[in-house]
């Protein structure tokens, strides 16, 4: 029984020192976020002063497009959505809360690669498509292709500009195709507030990016406090017990 | 470490700071246009906060809710009310208010856990 106890309060000990070095930790990475903020707002008001107040505002993003850059990849622990703190913390071994990184910041590309691939392989296919009608078009200029031949002269004058049998979708998709910078760059949240975007939005942009990856470590932080309460009020009321079961 | 894949980070409020995060890369418009952030300034009633942060912690997608403390504030009662360790709330400076600890439910309750009888 006193070993039993004696075991438990080590546990104890060992729980509240963990706490303290994590609370250390967070006010650690709180200062460093709130400084990652202000360096990012002050850079971000430098852009505001060059571009203009409307350029740097909430109408740039209301209603555009845009998919996320960063993830958080959670550990498999906190599989269950619906689990709380305290089955959690049960199904962990002693030393692991404090090891477990239980968020990870991760760079989400996939989405925007398997986009790009789709709308590749239909560029192709439409290119394909526009290909044979040219070659149709050029070496058959009598009869019913006669109503093209104006299209056919506008498509031979402009270079690289493909038109219009076809839709204005498809011809968007060419000059895509042919620049396809352009389309890793609209996935850039950058892009939102135009295409010459100042050198202060740039570093505004680097300081949040530091702020995310702040933010996840933080995250993790408070998770882990949290497992560690639970864990504390456990071996508390497991204390307790011992002491009356002696009494 | 097995790792489960993306969940989004979510961002609740004023208008510098969803801007700044969004420029950081955590902004997505989904297919049915829900967005995963929400921009408060002070004509934004709370109810219209409260909602979004339920939603927020409804949806499976998202793994962490970034909250300007000021704007937390408004809604300290949920927020406290949430135990759930997914999604993660985190409480964060805005460009006016700064970060202050003593505010932070999770600190809150770290720090209300000692009494003296602990220590005997």
């Amino acid at each position: 029984m006193s070993g039993m106890m004696d075991a438990v309060c080590e546990q104890l000990d060992d729980t509240v020192l963990q706490m303290f070095q994590v609370l250390e930790d967070i006010y650690d990475q709180q200062d460093k976020l709130e400084q990652a903020m202000k360096d990012g707002f002050l850079a971000m008001s430098r852009a505001r002063y060059l571009l203009g107040v409307k350029w740097v505002s909430v109408d740039q993003i209301l209603d555009a497009d845009f998919s996320s850059k960063y993830r958080t990849l959670t550990d498999t622990s906190l599989a269950d959505e619906v689990s709380t703190l305290e089955a959690v913390e049960s199904s962990l071994k002693t030393s692991e809360i404090d090891k477990l990184s239980l968020f990870e910041l991760s760079q989400d590309t996939t989405d925007v690669r398997s986009d790009q691939k789709v709308e590749q392989a239909e560029i192709k296919k439409t290119d394909a498509d526009k290909q044979t009608s040219l070659r149709k078009r050029h070496t058959d200029n009598s009869g019913p292709d006669k109503n093209k031949t104006k299209e056919d002269i506008d498509e031979t004058n402009e270079s690289k500009k493909n038109t219009t049998i076809s839709k204005n979708s498809k011809k968007h998709d060419d000059d895509d195709e042919e620049n396809p910078p352009k389309k890793e760059s609209s996935s850039n949240s950058l892009s939102l507030f135009g295409i010459l975007t100042p050198q202060p939005l740039r570093t505004s942009q680097k300081h949040f990016e530091g702020g995310v990856s702040i933010a996840v470590s933080l995250a993790d932080l408070k998770l882990k406090l949290s497992l560690l309460q639970c864990r504390y009020k456990r071996l508390s009321e497991q204390k307790l017990s011992l002491l009356s079961d002696e009494q | 470490m097995a790792l489960k894949p993306g969940k989004l980070i979510a961002v609740i409020g004023d208008e510098d700071t969803c801007i700044g995060f969004l420029l950081g890369g955590i902004g997505e418009v989904n297919k049915s246009r829900a967005t995963n952030f929400m921009v408060v300034d002070k004509n934004t009633s709370i109810a219209e906060i409260e909602d979004t942060f339920r939603g927020f912690l409804k949806r499976n997608d998202i793994g962490i809710v970034l909250i300007n403390q000021n704007v937390a504030e408004m809604i300290r009662h949920i927020i406290d009310s949430h135990v759930l360790p997914i999604p993660a709330v985190l409480e964060i400076p805005s460009k006016d208010c700064p970060y202050d600890p003593s505010k932070d439910s999770v600190l809150r309750r770290a720090k209300g856990m000692y009494t003296g009888d602990d220590f005997k």
